[in-house]
């Protein structure tokens, strides 16, 4: 039995109009991902990346071309039933961390599921947190954190709700190498774990290399390169 | 979507300080309206029950001048009763000194109807008719003479005991205006007063109401409307209705503006919080939260919030309002019950809901707007927004006309003109911070043009703190100045003479000024003659009224301007004519506004004899209260035979010795008034205090109001401030040179608070002077300037003040640092 893609881009355009000039982003993506698979998106800044993955969860439309997360035509969705795909099926982690100040670390990982009506399961949580190094932290304010605390909150918020697509961008971005190094292990490890698939926006070598494929920036393009380990 | 809203009220609950500080701004400014308009509508209340217990008649008709000796026979053919009144001034002297009075002198019941509450009761009014030699007393009389009930004084020469204290005066609406006590007595014990003005009022009880208009009628018939007036509970009302109105319109501009300015406030620091306020729900958005369930989610916060707020500022309300009731009832003579109505919570609370939900329903578009993807739906989500929030305002406006229908007119001219002036102090502040930082820009060093660019930069939040800023000085300026003004106008501003004595005869004249000369007191005698219009022929072909025949003055003959006077048309004349002549006369400027100009002829009958005039200038004065001036000037010569009074104006060495030569006076010559300026300056001062009190709560608010919008923008945007402090100390500028970059830019916003504030009141208390208080605003705004450099400094140490708090006190907490120090 063939396990249908998570995520599927084909032929994905996206051209912003800036004055009368008009500007392509991307010009013709293709990558289909399976699940358990873990693709890097690699690039400068400005060159796409976050517009690339923002395209793929249904944030943003493409110009041209088809997008099918889970086996359904995303960009063919009502914006409401876009935010349903992307609560139900989509993990997020994000450069800025994207936390809730006024929430403590468990209600930030506990957020998905609050949001999708499903059953708050503390126990589950706390697991995660724990298996993350944050079991102390549990009811701490965010603020109390620091940035490498921070990003596995994040990165346990974006496991908590089994999802089939783990979406990052700029995971390491804000942190030290070292802090970097320790989070990218978690994040994979965590990830292979939980079956799911994984997609990153970097433009840290080191972190596109742990994935199973590389999308490289070049000359405009992103050209999908051989696996990557 | 019950998982969003429950977050959303978590997120409310974590950050319930910051955005209840929010809703406490309109919360003050609703509170305000509301009480001014239940204020208002008690007062109203409980004087409409009362009209004609507060007249304490059916109808009372005031003369100036006795009345023929048959009048009250012939109202009483009518089938009413009456009782005749002589109200005159006087001295009162006891062994604690000489004290000048208003006496009552009555012939019957008087009152017909009472308020409850009266002292002493109806009854005991009965016993006036034959208790001789008693005197019924105001009690502040007994206060400030140090008398009691019992003791023996003599009042014009004669002894009288007093017998009873008097709590409310029938016919009067407020004790303000009345500088003397009032005594009452019997008139059989003393009928009217030697030579002194004597204003006779005869009030009339009548079981019919036709009766009342058959009266009216024949005194009317009899005696023309310029020699009498005619008071009614009716006209008593009408009249009434007129100064609340003005009262109640004044206060409802504070509130409307202390409304305005918590929504200002609001928006700024809604503003200066905003992104930390859309950053949650961006982020719900991102992870998959539906935009209608926020949108919800949000409505339902805003309208849980208004509902919240609209119930505070009616706690609020209802918890001051015994304070203002309360400094009401210093100016009220009966006793006030205003209760907060619960109708009119309704409107303000609407509006205030309203108000709430348009900020909410903003945030939860605004949070819609920023996750890109809603872009498409954000005109679907305007749409609605616009017809919530046309929704709230129609049950607004419905909920506001209903309840103020019979002023409403009024009431949206007040919001215009509020809304116009807050308007304008923001966009005048707004041209000031542009001038400034041009300026600044092309002639100062990089320093300044840091602070100028700062201010620039942050327009929005500067504008809001110059105008709370603004406001509290403003406010407080419109009060000081409207005090001075008020003083001013009633001639306690000047100098001159210190003790004013008039009624005195010509017999007497020689021996007073002796007794004054004795006591080494400067004298200038000033002769009076009672003047009365016969006809007026109006120049320049202009077609006037003849509503001034009848009308009697005061007259005197001089051949001098006062230095107090000015002459504002046509030419003093100083030159005595011939009695064939027709004479050149100088009239007021309030005799004027009769209807009088220069070179109409005037024919007046002085003592039986005609006298043909012609208006030849017409003066304004400083003052009025003392007679130091008069309405009709003669030149020497023409009236100096008619039978005549004389007023002298004493200038005593000293203040201190003042009282002493009026008692002196009054002790020597039983029948004459004396003034002690100084006293009655400080007596003036005490009522205008009074009658003040409630204009100080509604300021205080204000002053409040704007003060925390400051400390609260301020603590808003002290992260940013921080930051930019923190860069400057980094590239290496001195600790010493931020204080100063701080001091400047707290100096410039103070400076241009204080101007905005000062040109804010300049045209705030000529409008309060002329459409309010009625009185003409003086050329005393020379203060302005020293208000401008007061309040500019007292602005900028309060700013920089403010800014050092900001900055260090309120320093927002480094977590991250500590918790680093930990790992």
């Amino acid at each position: 039995m063939i396990t249908p893609p998570v995520l599927v881009l084909r032929d994905v355009r996206k051209s912003f109009l800036i004055g009368s000039d008009t500007v392509s982003i991307l010009r013709g993506v293709n990558v289909v991902i399976p699940p358990g698979d873990s693709v890097a998106v690699l690039g400068p800044s400005g060159s796409g990346k976050t517009t690339l993955l923002n395209i793929a969860v249904g944030i943003e439309d493409a110009t041209a071309g088809e997008v099918e997360l889970q086996g359904r035509p995303i960009h063919r969705l009502r914006p409401n039933e876009r935010a349903d795909m992307r609560r139900s099926c989509v993990g997020f982690v994000f450069q800025d961390f994207r936390l809730i100040d006024a929430l403590s670390v468990l209600d930030n990982v506990t957020v998905p599921l609050r949001l999708a009506g499903r059953r708050v399961g503390r126990l589950d949580a706390m697991e995660l947190l724990d298996q993350l190094g944050l079991a102390s932290r549990v009811d701490q304010p965010i603020d109390r954190l620091s940035g490498g605390e921070r990003q596995r909150v994040a990165i346990a918020r974006a496991l908590i709700g089994k999802p089939a697509l783990i979406v990052c961008d700029e995971p390491t971005g804000n942190l030290d190498r070292e802090t970097a190094t320790r989070v990218a292990t978690v994040l994979f490890s965590l990830v292979r774990s939980s079956g799911a698939a994984l997609i990153v926006a970097t433009h840290d070598e080191s972190l596109a290399l742990q994935c199973n494929r590389i999308l490289r920036y070049n000359d405009g393009l992103f050209n999908q390169h051989s696996e990557s380990r | 979507m019950l998982g969003v809203v429950i977050l959303i009220l978590q997120l409310f609950t974590r950050r319930r300080l910051s955005l209840l500080g929010m809703c406490l701004f309109p919360v003050l400014g609703a509170c305000a309206v509301m009480m001014v308009d239940c204020l208002g509508r008690g007062l109203r209340t409980s004087f409409s029950g009362e009209a004609r217990q507060v007249l304490g008649a059916d109808l009372v008709v005031s003369f100036w001048g006795p009345p023929a000796a048959n009048v009250e026979e012939a109202i009483a053919e009518q089938g009413a009763r009456t009782c005749r009144e002589a109200i005159f001034g006087s001295m009162l002297v006891s062994e604690s000194g000489a004290h000048r009075v208003q006496v009552h002198s009555v012939n019957g019941a008087y009152p017909f109807y009472a308020r409850s509450g009266v002292v002493p009761s109806i009854s005991t009014w009965e016993q006036l008719k034959d208790a001789g030699g008693a005197l019924y007393v105001e009690r502040r009389l007994l206060e400030s003479a140090r008398l009691a009930i019992g003791d023996k004084v003599v009042v014009g020469g004669n002894s009288f005991t007093i017998r009873e204290v008097v709590e409310n005066i029938p016919g009067e609406l407020t004790t303000v205006g009345r500088l003397d006590p009032a005594v009452f007595l019997r008139s059989a014990d003393w009928k009217t007063g030697y030579g002194a003005l004597v204003n006779t009022k005869i009030r009339v009880a009548a079981e019919e109401p036709a009766a009342i208009v058959r009266i009216q009628a024949m005194l009317s018939d009899s005696y023309g409307l310029n020699s009498l007036s005619i008071e009614t509970p009716d006209r008593l009302l009408r009249r009434y209705d007129r100064y609340v109105d003005r009262f109640e319109r004044f206060l409802r501009l504070c509130g409307i503006c202390l409304l305005l300015l918590g929504l200002v406030g609001m928006a700024a620091v809604s503003l200066a919080v905003w992104d930390r306020e859309l950053e949650p729900i961006t982020t719900l958005l991102l992870l998959g939260a539906r935009s209608t369930h926020i949108f919800t989610a949000q409505a339902l916060l805003g309208i849980g919030l208004a509902g919240l707020s609209a119930g505070a500022s009616a706690i609020l309300a209802w918890w001051i309002m015994p304070f203002a009731t309360e400094a009401l009832q210093g100016v009220l003579p009966w006793k006030l019950d205003a209760p907060l109505e619960y109708v009119g919570i309704a409107p303000w609370s609407g509006l205030q809901s309203s108000v709430m939900l348009v900020w909410v329903l903003m945030l939860a578009a605004s949070s819609v707007r920023a996750a890109p993807q809603h872009a498409r739906r954000l005109d679907l989500i305007k749409r609605n927004n616009a017809i919530l929030v046309a929704c709230g305002f129609i049950a607004a406006v419905w909920l506001f006309t209903r309840t103020f229908l019979p002023s409403w007119r009024s009431i949206v001219i007040d919001v215009v003109m509020s809304t116009g002036l807050v308007a304008t102090a923001c966009l005048g502040c707004g041209l000031g911070i542009k001038v400034f930082h041009s300026f600044v820009a092309a002639h100062c060093g990089p320093w300044l043009r840091w602070v100028a660019a700062n201010l620039e930069h942050k327009r929005l939040h500067s504008i809001v703190v110059i105008v709370s800023w603004a406001s509290i000085m403003g406010v407080l300026c419109v009060i000081q100045i409207s005090h001075s003004l008020l003083k001013k106008r009633m001639g306690l501003a000047r100098g001159g003479p210190n003790v004013v004595i008039t009624n005195l005869s010509l017999d007497d004249l020689d021996g007073a000024k002796a007794f004054l000369d004795s006591m080494q007191v400067k004298v200038t005698a000033v002769p009076l003659v009672q003047a009365t219009i016969e006809n007026v022929q109006f120049g320049n072909g202009r077609k006037g009224n003849n509503s001034l025949d009848g009308s009697s003055f005061l007259a005197t003959y001089r051949d001098v301007v006062y230095p107090t006077e000015t002459v504002i048309d046509g030419e003093f004349e100083d030159t005595s004519p011939t009695h064939s002549a027709i004479v050149p006369i100088s009239i007021d400027e309030r005799v004027a506004k009769k209807g009088l100009s220069v070179g109409d002829l005037v024919g007046w009958d002085i003592s039986g004899v005609p006298v043909q005039t012609r208006v030849a200038s017409i003066r304004s004065s400083d003052s009025a209260r003392f007679y130091l001036d008069h309405p009709i000037v003669f030149p020497s010569g023409i009236i100096d035979k008619a039978p005549q009074r004389y007023m002298l104006l004493c200038e005593s060495p000293s203040s201190v010795k003042a009282p002493l030569v009026v008692r002196k006076m009054a002790e020597r010559w039983p029948r004459v008034l004396a003034f002690d300026v100084g006293l009655d300056e400080r007596l003036i001062g005490e009522l205008l205090d009074r009658a003040l009190g409630v204009v100080r709560i509604a300021a205080l608010g204000i002053a409040a109001l704007g003060l925390s919008v400051s400390i609260t923008l301020l603590i808003g945007i002290r992260r940013a401030r921080r930051e930019a402090y923190r860069v400057l100390r980094v590239i290496g500028v001195s600790g010493a040179r931020v204080l100063f970059l701080n001091g400047a830019e707290a100096l410039t916003i103070g400076t241009i608070s204080a101007f905005i504030a000062v040109a804010t009141c300049v045209v705030s208390v000529r409008w309060v002077c002329v459409h309010v208080l009625e009185v003409q605003p003086g050329s005393g705004m020379w203060s302005i300037l020293v208000l401008f450099i007061f309040w500019t400094l007292i602005c900028s140490s309060a700013m920089g003040a403010l800014g050092y708090l900001a900055q260090y006190a309120f320093e927002p907490k480094d977590r991250n640092a500590q918790n680093r120090s930990i790992e």
